[in-house]
């Protein structure tokens, strides 16, 4: 009697082990995983807050008589970078393509992004729409010289 | 009595092991989950006073652009995702969407074939795993 509990419970003690074994192996690796997701996130919305830009000024120049080059410069006015090759930009609501002269945007430079083949007449006038690669909007209108 | 003993504790250990396991499994898919929810994040990029249209299949539709701004891509499909206008779905008939998955810092088009008076309107888009994003335009 006295053996056969002792080999029992050794069994069971045993399988205890294996199963927080597998228990905890699984719970620190998803912790871990989600606590860096976490910090990530918190990185994230703090660069939110303290990202902002500017449209400093958009020229429209007619080329022909139905298209345009489109030149916009944007200022950083926060405290972090932007990656300038994730910009989008729309014009009447529609995304553009565009080139631009810089890739990464510092706090207090200013970046230029361009497009020559637009369509729209002299004295027409449009909307523009520029978005950071971190989803702030910044809007302006201009009219084609 | 000794054999008895051993294989009623192996029996009770193997059934805890399992349960263990299943709450493991149970615990990795809980945290796949949040990992994603995390993770993703978009924005509906629209112009709210300047909604563009198309025609598809002979229907006038409006455009709507949602950019990735999270850390994982995400299926973009009228099955993984939903739109609801002014609080009613949209059927996953009547929208179309382009690229099938989105990227971190990808642009996609949400083409919505539905009518729309004149006025304010509100669009919201709802992923697979729950995060929204709602954008208030007028036609």
């Amino acid at each position: 009697m006295g053996f056969s509990t002792t080999a029992a419970f050794a069994v069971l003690f045993i399988a205890g082990l294996i199963a927080l074994g597998i228990m905890s192996a699984t719970v620190i690796s998803e912790v871990r995983e989600l606590n860096d997701l976490l910090k990530a996130k918190d990185k994230a919305e703090l660069s939110l807050k303290t990202s902002d830009f500017e449209i400093v000024n958009v020229t429209a120049q007619n080329v022909t008589s139905t298209t345009y080059n489109l030149t916009v410069i944007v200022r950083d006015t926060g405290s972090t970078t932007f990656n300038c090759t994730k910009f989008t930009i729309l014009v009447d609501g529609r995304p553009i393509e565009f080139t631009t002269n810089v890739t990464v945007l510092y706090p207090l430079q200013y970046a230029k992004f361009y497009n020559s083949s637009l369509s729209g007449t002299v004295g027409s006038s449009h909307r523009l729409a520029v978005i950071s690669d971190n989803g702030l909007i910044r809007y302006a209108s201009f009219v084609v010289g | 009595m000794f054999i008895t003993a051993v294989l009623i504790a192996a029996s009770v250990s193997a059934v805890m092991v399992v349960t263990i396991q299943q709450i493991s499994l149970g615990i990795k898919e809980q945290g796949d989950y949040l990992k994603s929810a995390i993770a993703t994040n978009f924005k509906i990029i629209n112009d709210p006073l300047s909604i563009p249209t198309e025609t598809v299949n002979g229907y006038t539709a409006y455009v709507f652009y949602v950019k990735n701004i999270g850390n994982v891509p995400f299926p973009f499909t009228n099955s993984s995702i939903s739109v609801l206008i002014d609080g009613n779905i949209i059927p996953p008939a009547n929208f179309t969407t382009s690229p099938s998955v989105l990227y971190p810092g990808q642009v996609g088009k949400i083409d919505v074939i539905t009518t729309l008076s004149a006025g304010n309107h509100r669009i919201t888009v709802i992923l697979s795993n729950g995060i929204s994003d709602t954008l208030e335009f007028q036609i």
